[in-house]
């Protein structure tokens, strides 16, 4: 046992009497055994320990919302791009269809004249353009086979009927075989319409393809991509009633050759033949005592 | 006879003989006490000791059990709302694909509409009345150039102003007739350059069919391409809806997770600190009784061993006066006669008897101890 000496906070002398190995402090806190000042250290070191670990546990749980509240920004941050990045994708995707829209709109506008009442009037424009050198020819040939038949004198004869019949039937044919072509060259006009819109609308749908099939990162950049785009497109457009126009030309025919030769030179020469027989025939027949101005019963 | 020293030799013998043996007596009840205080004391102090424990670990069961509630709840909360998180994100993505599917659908209408268009204005039935409608077209534009009337020389005729054949009646009609027939022929050659040629107008019919069609379903077609092409990007917030709802829902558990083990592991510290400061206090305080009772029984112990030297001088003085009196008395010259006191002194003896020397007390050492107070 000894007694332990200290000043208290006012500076006031103070003792106590306790056992000895105590350390100041304890006995100050009323400690005066040895096994009181083990438990007090005791429960002191408990405090700590409990101290410690609660501040442990504040600092984790601290660090754990931090890291949480950060996963958590980061998320509503990609989330909110994704929905951005999707509206303007379906802005983006709208835009592009629109403009195609409006490009064929403007291709089918172009191309509005090319109604059947348009074709038919090809085929019949196409078919006076061929019928007119046949008629100039056959009417030449009516005036080649009259004047034969007048010099042979037998304007009013059978043969010259045939002959005559002949003209008609050569001028038909080739007119059914020009309606042919009427037909044809209608079809090949109608396929290179046909054929010419779908090309503008190819090239309607290259233009537009042009850029990126993602939309940009900002709506200022969708909309200078739909920009670029309705340039493209409308650089085609501009030139669809260009090439409509184009396909209206005029019905091209091939130069018609001489259809008749053959009938006025294959008449001609029959209607000599048949001129000289004859001939010989009231010859013969005016020796015999036939009146050669008889008219002809052929 | 008894001569008077014996009898008081005697009677101090009896005296001595009774006072050590009271003497061990009451060693022995100081014993027997002191045993019983330590039972005492220990059956206290362990029944302190049992008693905080207890508080102790109740504190900690309702610590524990109330941390483990509390987590449990934030934790189901946190489940639920990461379920509903989920669900609404699964929910937005079934939406833009029933949104996607739709606009599909009315795409493929639009094609299937074209197609069934097409294949109907491509049928059998369609096929030959465009055929027959082709052959009837050129039969007609062929029969439109055939003359009705045979054209007759014009005014450079070499016959004259009049038409020699018109107005030869017989010539008119074999003109008339020839005519007719040439007419007839051109028809007959007419319809069969119609009908050759008008089995081409199938194939191109459908071809212009398949044209038109495709022309038609472009626009539908390339919106079909559009669609599909940013189907992932419109899907693509969902998903990411879908994730990071699994990953919040999973890190705010660790993090409850971890909130409640720290809340358990602080009341498993304070329930181990508690039971230290019961064990140790408990520890104390039988260590002290422990110590005390030790000490009293040592006490016991020397008392009684003092009632038992006590006892044995007194049995010894009572040999001597039974000694002397069966001589008659003491003899003169004798120890008792002639010489101080009986003993002489303490240290004489003990220095005559071979023992240690005594203790500055004038006992000898091992007296000293036992009669001096130990504290221990």
């Amino acid at each position: 046992m000894q007694i332990y000496y200290w000043n208290d906070d006012n500076g006031n002398p103070q003792a106590a009497y306790g056992e000895a190995g105590i350390p100041l402090d304890y006995v100050r806190r009323g400690a005066n055994t040895v096994a009181g000042y083990q438990m007090l250290a005791q429960q002191d070191l408990s405090d700590k320990q409990i101290q410690a670990q609660q501040k442990i546990a504040d600092q984790q749980n601290t660090f754990n919302e931090q890291q949480f509240q950060s996963q958590q920004d980061l998320q509503q941050k990609q989330q909110a791009q994704a929905d951005e990045q999707a509206a303007r994708q379906t802005q983006y995707d709208t835009g592009r269809q629109q403009a195609l829209t409006d490009a064929q709109g403007q291709i089918d506008k172009a191309f509005a004249r090319f109604t059947p009442e348009y074709f038919a009037g090809y085929t019949k424009d196409y078919l006076a353009r061929a019928q007119d050198p046949i008629d100039y020819q056959a009417r030449e040939a009516q005036k080649q086979l009259a004047f034969q038949l007048a010099r042979q004198g037998i304007s009013s004869s059978q043969a010259g009927i045939n002959q005559q019949g002949l003209l008609d039937e050569t001028r038909g044919r080739s007119i059914a075989d020009a309606t042919t072509a009427a037909e044809n060259a209608t079809d090949t006009l109608r396929s290179n319409v046909a054929s010419a819109r779908g090309n503008l609308q190819n090239q309607v749908g290259a233009a537009q393809s042009i850029g990126s099939p993602v939309a940009g990162s900002t709506i200022d950049d969708v909309n200078a991509s739909l920009q670029t785009q309705r340039n493209a497109i409308s650089g085609v457009t501009s030139t669809a009633g260009d090439v409509a126009t184009s396909l209206q030309a005029v019905p091209t025919v091939n130069t018609l050759s001489n259809i008749f030769a053959n009938v006025l030179g294959s008449g001609g020469q029959f209607l000599g033949g048949y001129n000289q027989g004859s001939l010989i025939k009231q010859f013969n027949a005016g020796l015999s005592g036939t009146d050669p101005n008889k008219a002809s019963t052929v | 006879m008894c001569d008077p020293v014996s009898i008081g030799l005697g009677i101090a013998g009896a005296g001595l003989s009774l006072y050590g043996a009271t003497q061990q007596a009451s060693a022995a009840k100081q014993q027997q006490q002191a045993i019983a205080d330590a039972n005492a004391a220990n059956q206290r102090s362990q029944q302190e000791g049992f008693v905080a424990r207890n508080q102790a670990a109740q504190q900690q069961t309702a610590a524990q059990l109330a941390a483990s509630e509390q987590t449990m709840e934030a934790r189901n909360n946190a489940a639920t709302q990461m379920r509903q998180a989920q669900s609404d994100a699964m929910q937005r993505y079934q939406d833009v694909l029933k949104a996607e599917n739709e606009q599909a659908d009315t795409l493929r209408q639009t094609g299937d509409t074209a197609a069934q268009q097409l294949l109907q204005s491509t049928n059998a039935q369609q096929l030959q009345q465009t055929q027959a409608q082709r052959e009837q077209e050129q039969a007609q534009l062929a029969a439109g150039g055939v003359p009705q009337t045979p054209p007759g020389p014009d005014v450079t005729d070499p016959s004259g102003s009049t038409n020699a054949v018109t107005n030869d009646l017989v010539a008119g009609g074999a003109a008339a007739r020839r005519t007719a027939e040439a007419a007839t022929n051109i028809r007959q050659y007419g319809a069969r350059i119609a009908r050759a040629d008008a089995y081409g107008a199938p194939l191109q019919w459908v071809g212009l069919n398949i044209a038109d069609t495709g022309y038609g379903i472009m626009p539908a077609e390339v919106a079909d391409r559009l669609l599909r092409g940013g189907s992932g990007t419109r899907l693509l917030p969902t998903q990411i809806a879908y994730g990071g709802a699994t990953s919040l829902g999973q890190a705010q558990d660790q993090l409850l997770q971890s909130h409640g083990e720290r809340a358990l592991e602080g009341a498993a510290l304070s329930y181990g600190n508690a039971k230290d400061l019961a064990d140790l206090r408990q520890s104390n305080e039988e260590t002290a009784t422990k110590n005390t009772e030790l000490q009293a029984e040592a006490n016991a112990s020397a008392k009684a061993s003092t009632g038992k030297i006590i006892s044995g001088i007194g049995g010894l003085a009572l040999q001597g006066a039974g000694y002397f009196a069966g001589q008659g008395g003491v003899p003169a010259g004798s120890l008792f006669g002639s010489q101080g006191p009986i003993f002489g002194s303490a240290a004489d003896a003990s220095i005559a008897a071979g023992g240690p020397p005594l203790a500055p007390g004038g006992g000898p050492s091992w007296l000293s101890s036992i009669f001096s107070p130990r504290i221990t």
